[in-house]
Order: structure tokens, then C-alpha cells, then sequence
């Protein structure tokens, strides 16, 4: 411990190192030595993966890098980096900004780079191991992919969107790729899906995928085909290097400002490449995700002081929700003043730090107009609107009487303003748009038409992303708006008849199946037959099976026939799907996965021989160990316990330990169990607390209680809480019912002592 | 612990009891830059590292802290 090079006093807690030094410059120098237990990874060859190739990489977001190195850890501290690496000779290590050099060692090579731009702490990065790397240039910026070795010839299908993307964000937000370089090193075993380090995002390597798990049966590239691909990842980590790295939340409260930009950008992207629809659907689908965990977990304002780990903080509530609220913002902008507030936002905080009201005023500023209200309703408080309405047509004076109402619950905003808009579908196709700002708790409006309209549709463009809209409306009018051009509202009119399920309900689904022009509403629709579970519905999607082409809509056809238990039909259509290897990965994966929900034991064979079927990330093996658990025999524990085992590779461990759900009442189950809530594997602990929640099985509850206080990674901590509190809740609900239940017995004794007494005084009148 | 303010400001759900505000650190120091140089030992899964911090030290209380987490520091 050095200050100004001479001896300095220092006091050293194992958690904060206190150096005594006065004010002005110094140059402090430590000497340290360290076995981290975060923040910086080994994953090397050992008895149970004896063909790892061998790697050390980084993760510090949220507070993890002073596990690896002394260092002010909090996002409001910036400053460059330089960072030399020592590493055994076969391997290469990249980190943070440019190569300096690279030095023979002897045994070992010094790997050197520089980063001469201020960063935040967190994102101090390096990754090593034996890689090999694919070298590109994008209009100046250097590019470099860093993979595990053997693994090269996949890296075209994760990256070939890359220098698209720097191109689309540079030019959008008006900032050019901020730094020197941009490079990315696929690591395994990684923690997250990928990690915007500065300059060198860190990816897992279950990302990088074949031929066929992009383009099934098809050859790459196939545009508007594609089955998995790896763009929302880049897209993601790479809009991070202007939201997060150029410009950083000054703290954890603020993280949205990081994760729902990149979220957003990730969507915004899919709109650049792909169309509108494939953007709207996106979004779509963040909604669904976002009102997914608050309906079953809990509702935050999105900037928040009151938590306890940062980690907690990384929910659907910040990316989700936060990218709906962007979107929102930018259409009541419009998209040239949304841009312009970017732009200043960026520029104005570049290199630095910023919070929610930065980007409050930089928008103001560039649109001209106050924007506290949308941030308090949106931002600053939890929830979101929830929209009911219906409307009637009167002939005599040729208007619409719409009602609409607020409806949401008290852990939301109490009356939002909205500015919204209404699709109003006559026949023959004809549509009009009335727009109109809600900003009471009910209201009616009465709008011209010169005709009765086929239907109404509210916000057809889905211009406010943040909301749940409930709408009364008949089969007819559904069957309509399955005809309106816009994607909501044909979105909107498939889940309203899967809820009606009737045969004219079918027919519409049937109809959009075969017919309509985007594979999402296809998709859909599929899994809205699947819902209705009727015989027709289900005929119609086994011929659909046979006409459909896209991956993605043939994977929601075979998910779909799931929902017919003891079908024989339709363990049939799944079994020729499963066998098949020209099919998609994903869709033999989710075939096994329903094979096992029809239930039929016979079938079970054909998911024990999927088990070795090879494939991306090993998904046909995850889905027939799913498949097996769904079907439940005695022979499905064995083998559900035997991929439990060190030594599987991970993610089929994960989708193991994760099906063991329903068999804790089994010993061998409850043991292995405890043991895997302690497992070295961060993802191994995270699917068997996922268990646990499946069973509600108090027997858990002192593991629970010692992971939510003890476990190293934030999000296993908040999870083992909240599935902890859950179980309690489920006992006290018990209490209550054995009180009542109590209750109920003595009043029935009481009365049948009554009735007794009645009888005897009526006997002796 | 309670809070004396509407549902909405709260939420539901995602608060414990025994939650407290959380705001920003600031350190009494600005970093200008770190030099950051370390060993991997494959073997043992430990490293050796040596960082070296170019600093403006502007609190007076005549020392300053580095997050530092289960290290062991050479003299």
C-alpha cells in the first residue's frame, strides 16, 4: 500500500479498505491478492466437464468488481482505465478500449489495453481463455469477436446485424459510436445474457447458434424466416454504450435510464430491420412480460429508492414497463422532438452521469413542452392504466356513445391523462381515427358516424405501450376488427375470442390462422385455438401444421396442441413434429414439451429417445425431460434426477431441476432438492427455488430463509424472499381455514344442540 | 416500518418492512485514472493484482475508502 510511492497507513475490514491520505493529488498503489467468489469467474476443465475450454471472465454490474480489485464501486464514479492481464500463453484476454500491446512472457502473455474515456466502475471489464477471434470493420469502428475456440463458424449468425446496428443507433440518436472499438467475447457459464462492459460486452455463448437454428431446413441468411437468432441480444448490450456507458444513471434508483433505453433501442432496431408490425409485436410482448410480473409478483414505481439490493432493481418493472414508457413518450412527442431530447440528453451529459430529471428537461427543452405530469404518472408511480369500454350506435342522431372508464386499483396512479386514439371500422373496410385525451376516472363521448362501424378499437397504433385495456364487445365485432389493418387491433380481437371459445369464434381464429399477412397474429391465433380446446379447434391446427411454414408460428401451433389432454390426434401431429429433423430445434422442443401435457403414457418412449436428440443449447433434451415430467411416472423421477447431476450441461440441469416440481412429495426429490438450492451454479439455485414455488412446500423454508440472506447473487436473495413469504402467506391462509373450519363445527354443534332441545320441548307439549 | 404516502408512490408487493432509502455514494475522492494490472492462476483460481489510482482527494477527514471485498493486501 503505497501513497506518492512511500509507505502509507491503511486499516483493511475485508470489505473497505480505508487509506489515510490528505487532499489534492495522490497516486495510491495496492498489492493485492484474491480468490474471487464474484465478480470475476473461472470456468476451467474439471472431473464433471472434463471438454470446457478454459476461461476467466468478469462481471461487475451491479457492485461485483471490488470482489477482483480495490475500487470506488458505485456508477457515479468515472474515470479511464487501463487494465494489463497476465495470462497462460495459449489464451488471449481482451478488456476495456484498445490493445496496447501484447508481451511474450515466457509461459505466460501480458495482454494490455486502454481505455482513455471515463467509464463508470461497473464496467471495468476483461474476459480470457482460449479464443479465437473474427475481426471486421463498420464505417471506422474496429470490431472484434472474441469466441471459445471451436466455436467460430457460428459467430456469423449471432453478428451479422452488428454494423446495421451501429449504424441505425449513430445515426438516430445523432451521437456516433462514442468509443474507439467495439468487441464482444462469448463466454459459457455466464450469468446474465450479455454485459455492456465498455467497449467489450460480454455474451453468453448459448447465444451463438448453427445454421439450422436460425434458418430451419433453410440456408442463411433467411429475412422474415428466422427462427432463433441473437439480434435482440446485440441490439441490446450494443445500445448500452450510448445508454449506460456515455451517458450513466448517477445511481441504482435510476437504472431504467440504462435498461429501458437499451430495451426500447433493442425494439426500435427490430423496426429499422424488420417493419412496423415486428416492432409493435415487441412491444406487445414487453407489455405482456411487464404485466406478467406485476400481476404476480408486485407493482414499483420504476425510479425507486426502496430497495435493498441493486440487483433487485433489474425487473420487468426497469426494461419492460421502462421501454413502454419511452415509447409512449415518444409518440406524444412526435418522433423528431423525442429525438431532438435524446440528442441533448446524451450530448449534454456525455461521459457522465445522469438521473431521471436530466432526462426530463433534456426532453422538455426539445419539445417545448412540460413533461412533470407524464413522468410522475408513469415514472414516479406504480402501475398503469387500466382501460375499460364499450360503446352503441344511435341511428337517430348518427353518433357513437362511448364509455370509458379508469378502472386500475389503488397501487396504481388514481386517474392518468391520456392522449388516445380510436379506430372506428365501417364496412367495406373503411376505417376513420378519433382522437381524444382521457383525464377522468369515467367518461362519454359521443363521436359522428355517419354509419353504424363494425367495430371500435381503442389505440389501434398502440401509441401509449403502458396500459391493460378491457373492452366489452360482441363475436361479431371481434370478427371484424380481426379485419383492421393495424396489428393491436387484431391482436385485441384474437385474445377476445379465444375468451368466447364459441365455433364462430373458432372460424375467426381458423381464419386468421391460414390467412393473416404477419406471422404474430398467426402465432397467436394458434395458441388461441389451443386455449379453446374444442375438437374443431383442434383439427384446424393440425391442418395448419401442414401449410404453415414460418418457425415461429409452427412452434405456437405444436404448443397449442398441448391443451388437448388424451388426444390421440394430437400426440401423433407432435410425434412426427419431434421426429423430424428438418424441423426447427425449437419446435421439436416444444413438441416434446406437449407431448408430455396430452398425456398419453405410450408416448412416453418418444420423449425418452429425444432426450439424446441434438440441438441448439440442447432444447429437444430440455423439453422431453419437461415432456417426462408432465407425463409423471415413477420412471420420469429417475431420470429427472440423473439430468440433475454435475456433469449435464447447465441448461438442461436447469430445466431438470426445474420439472421436479411436482414430485417433492417423493424423498429422493425433497433431498436433492435441498442440495441443488445450494448448488455452485447461480442458474441451478434460481430454477430449484423456481421448484420450491412450484410445490409451496414449507419443509423449504429454513433453505429459503438462509438463501435470502446468505446466497452471493442479489437475485437468488430477493427470489428465495419473496417464494419464502409466499409459502407463509399459504400457512397463515391455513391457520384462517382451520380457525373458520373450527367456527363452522361449533356452530353446527351448537344448532344441533338446539334442534335437540326444540325436539324434546316440542315431545313434551 | 411504515410509509406515510399513497399506494401508488409505494407500489405493492416489492417493499419489505424492513427496507431503507438507498441513495448515492460519493467517495471524498475523483478517480482520474486506475492502472489495473493482474496475474490469473488458472490452477488455484485466484489472482495476484496491482492497481494504481490517479486521484484528487477533496474531503478533509484525512483518509479516503476503496471497496475492497475478502482480498488479501501486500505490505
Amino acid at each position: 500500500m503505497r501513497v506518492d510511492g512511500t509507505e502509507a497507513r491503511y486499516e483493511y475490514d475485508g470489505k473497505s479498505l480505508r487509506v489515510y491520505v490528505g487532499s489534492g493529488d495522490h497516486v495510491v498503489s495496492v498489492e493485492y491478492e484474491a480468490k474471487p467468489r464474484k465478480g470475476l469467474y473461472f470456468v476451467m476443465p474439471d472431473e464433471y466437464y472434463r471438454d470446457r475450454v478454459p476461461m476467466v471472465w468478469t462481471q461487475g454490474e451491479s457492485e461485483d468488481n471490488h470482489y477482483w480489485m480495490p475500487l470506488p464501486d458505485y456508477p457515479n464514479a468515472k474515470f479511464t482505465s487501463e487494465m494489463e492481464i497476465i495470462v497462460p500463453k495459449t489464451w488471449i484476454a481482451v478488456s476495456n478500449g484498445v490493445l496496447v500491446e501484447s508481451k511474450d512472457l515466457g509461459n505466460e502473455t501480458l495482454w494490455h489495453w486502454k481505455l482513455d474515456k471515463p467509464h463508470s466502475a461497473y464496467l471495468i471489464a476483461f474476459a480470457a481463455g482460449e479464443f479465437e477471434v473474427i475481426r471486421d470493420n463498420c464505417d471506422g469502428v474496429p470490431i472484434e469477436n472474441y469466441v471459445p475456440r471451436g466455436m467460430v463458424d457460428r459467430a456469423r449468425f449471432t453478428f451479422h446485424r452488428l454494423c446495421d446496428m451501429i449504424k441505425f443507433y449513430s445515426e438516430y440518436t445523432g451521437v456516433k459510436y462514442p468509443w474507439p472499438n467495439y468487441k464482444h467475447a462469448a463466454v459459457s457459464e455466464f450469468i446474465y445474457g450479455g454485459m455492456e462492459n465498455t467497449t467489450i460486452t460480454i455474451i453468453t455463448d448459448t447465444t451463438l447458434h448453427d445454421e439450422h437454428a436460425h434458418c430451419p431446413g433453410g440456408k442463411f441468411p433467411c429475412p422474415g424466416m428466422e427462427d432463433f437468432t441473437s439480434d435482440g441480444l446485440i441490439a441490446h448490450e450494443l445500445a448500452h454504450q450510448w445508454f449506460g456507458d456515455y451517458v450513466t444513471t448517477k445511481d441504482w434508483a435510476n437504472i431504467w435510464l440504462n435498461e429501458a433505453f437499451a430495451t426500447y433501442f433493442e425494439a426500435m432496431y427490430t423496426e429499422h430491420a424488420k417493419g412496423r408490425d415486428e416492432f409493435i409485436y415487441e412491444l406487445y410482448q414487453n407489455l405482456r412480460s411487464y404485466l406478467n410480473e406485476y400481476g404476480n409478483r408486485y407493482a414499483r414505481p420504476i425510479v425507486t429508492r426502496l430497495y435493498r439490493d441493486p440487483e433487485e432493481m433489474f425487473d420487468r418493472h426497469t426494461y419492460e414497463k421502462g421501454s413502454l414508457v419511452l415509447h409512449t413518450l415518444r409518440n406524444l412527442l412526435g418522433d423528431e422532438a423525442f429525438r431532438r431530447g435524446i440528442n441533448l440528453y446524451l450530448t449534454r451529459h456525455a461521459y457522465g452521469n445522469a438521473d431521471t430529471e436530466d432526462l426530463r428537461k433534456a426532453l422538455e427543452e426539445a419539445s417545448g413542452q412540460p413533461l412533470d405530469w407524464f413522468f410522475t404518472q408513469f415514472v414516479y408511480s406504480a402501475g398503469h392504466p387500466v382501460i375499460k369500454y364499450s360503446w352503441s350506435y344511435d341511428p337517430s342522431i348518427r353518433m357513437i356513445r362511448l364509455s370509458i372508464s379508469q378502472t386500475q386499483g389503488e397501487d396504481s396512479y388514481p386517474i392518468y391523462r391520456l392522449p388516445l386514439e380510436l379506430e372506428i371500422g365501417y364496412s367495406g373496410g373503411r376505417t376513420e381515427t378519433f382522437r381524444f385525451e382521457l383525464n377522468e376516472r369515467d367518461a362519454t363521448l359521443y363521436i359522428p358516424a355517419s354509419e353504424k362501424p363494425q367495430y371500435v378499437c381503442l389505440d389501434p397504433q398502440f401509441k401509449v405501450g403502458v396500459k391493460a385495456v378491457n373492452a366489452d364487445k360482441g363475436v361479431e365485432e371481434t370478427l371484424a376488427e380481426l379485419g383492421s389493418g393495424n396489428l393491436p387491433c387484431r391482436l385485441e380481437a384474437i385474445d377476445a375470442l379465444a375468451r368466447v371459445g364459441s365455433a364462430r369464434a373458432v372460424e375467426g381464429l381458423s381464419s386468421a390462422l391460414r390467412n393473416d399477412k404477419f406471422w404474430g397474429v398467426r402465432a397467436e391465433a394458434a395458441r388461441a385455438l389451443g386455449r379453446v380446446g374444442t375438437d374443431e379447434a383442434l383439427k384446424v391446427l393440425i391442418n395448419a401444421l401442414i401449410a404453415e411454414q414460418h418457425p415461429r408460428v409452427r412452434q405456437a401451433i405444436v404448443e397449442a396442441l398441448g391443451n388437448f389432454r388424451g388426444k390421440v390426434e394430437a400426440a401423433k401431429a407432435l410425434v412426427e413434429v419431434l421426429e423430424n429433423t428438418r424441423e426447427s430445434y425449437y419446435a421439436r422442443y416444444r413438441a416434446a414439451q406437449s407431448l408430455g401435457k396430452v398425456g398419453i403414457a405410450e408416448y412416453g418412449k418418444y420423449l425418452v429417445k429425444a432426450l439424446d436428440y441434438p440441438s441448439h443449447n440442447y432444447v429437444i433434451t430440455q423439453g422431453a425431460l419437461q415432456g417426462l415430467a408432465e407425463l409423471g411416472s415413477e420412471d420420469a423421477v429417475s431420470t429427472l434426477l440423473s439430468y440433475t447431476e454435475l456433469g449435464k450441461p447447465t441448461p438442461v440441469r436447469v430445466a431438470a431441476v426445474q420439472s421436479l416440481s411436482k414430485f417433492v412429495s417423493d424423498r429422493r426429490v425433497y433431498d436433492r432438492l435441498r442440495m441443488l438450492l445450494k448448488d455452485p451454479y447461480f442458474r441451478v439455485r434460481f430454477a430449484a427455488i423456481a421448484a420450491v414455488e412450484g410445490a409451496l412446500d414449507p419443509r423449504f423454508l429454513d433453505v429459503l430463509d438462509e438463501l435470502s440472506v446468505r446466497d452471493l447473487d442479489g437475485r437468488v436473495r430477493r427470489y428465495a424472499r419473496d417464494v419464502a413469504r409466499r409459502i407463509r402467506d399459504q400457512l397463515q391462509r391455513g391457520v384462517e381455514y382451520a380457525r373458520l373450519r373450527e367456527e363452522i363445527d361449533r356452530i353446527r354443534e351448537e344448532q344441533r344442540r338446539l334442534m335437540d332441545r326444540l325436539d324434546r320441548l316440542e315431545f313434551k307439549g | 416500518m411504515s410509509f406515510d404516502k399513497p399506494g401508488y408512490l409505494i407500489g405493492r408487493g416489492f417493499v419489505y418492512t424492513d427496507y431503507r432509502p438507498q441513495f448515492p455514494r460519493y467517495y471524498g475522492y475523483t478517480v482520474r485514472h486506475v492502472r489495473i494490472r493482474v496475474r490469473i492462476d488458472a490452477s488455484n483460481k485466484s489472482i495476484n493484482g496491482h492497481v494504481e489510482y490517479s486521484i484528487n482527494v477533496t474531503t478533509e477527514r484525512g483518509y479516503i475508502e476503496f471497496d475492497a471485498a475478502e482480498m488479501g493486501l501486500n505490505r
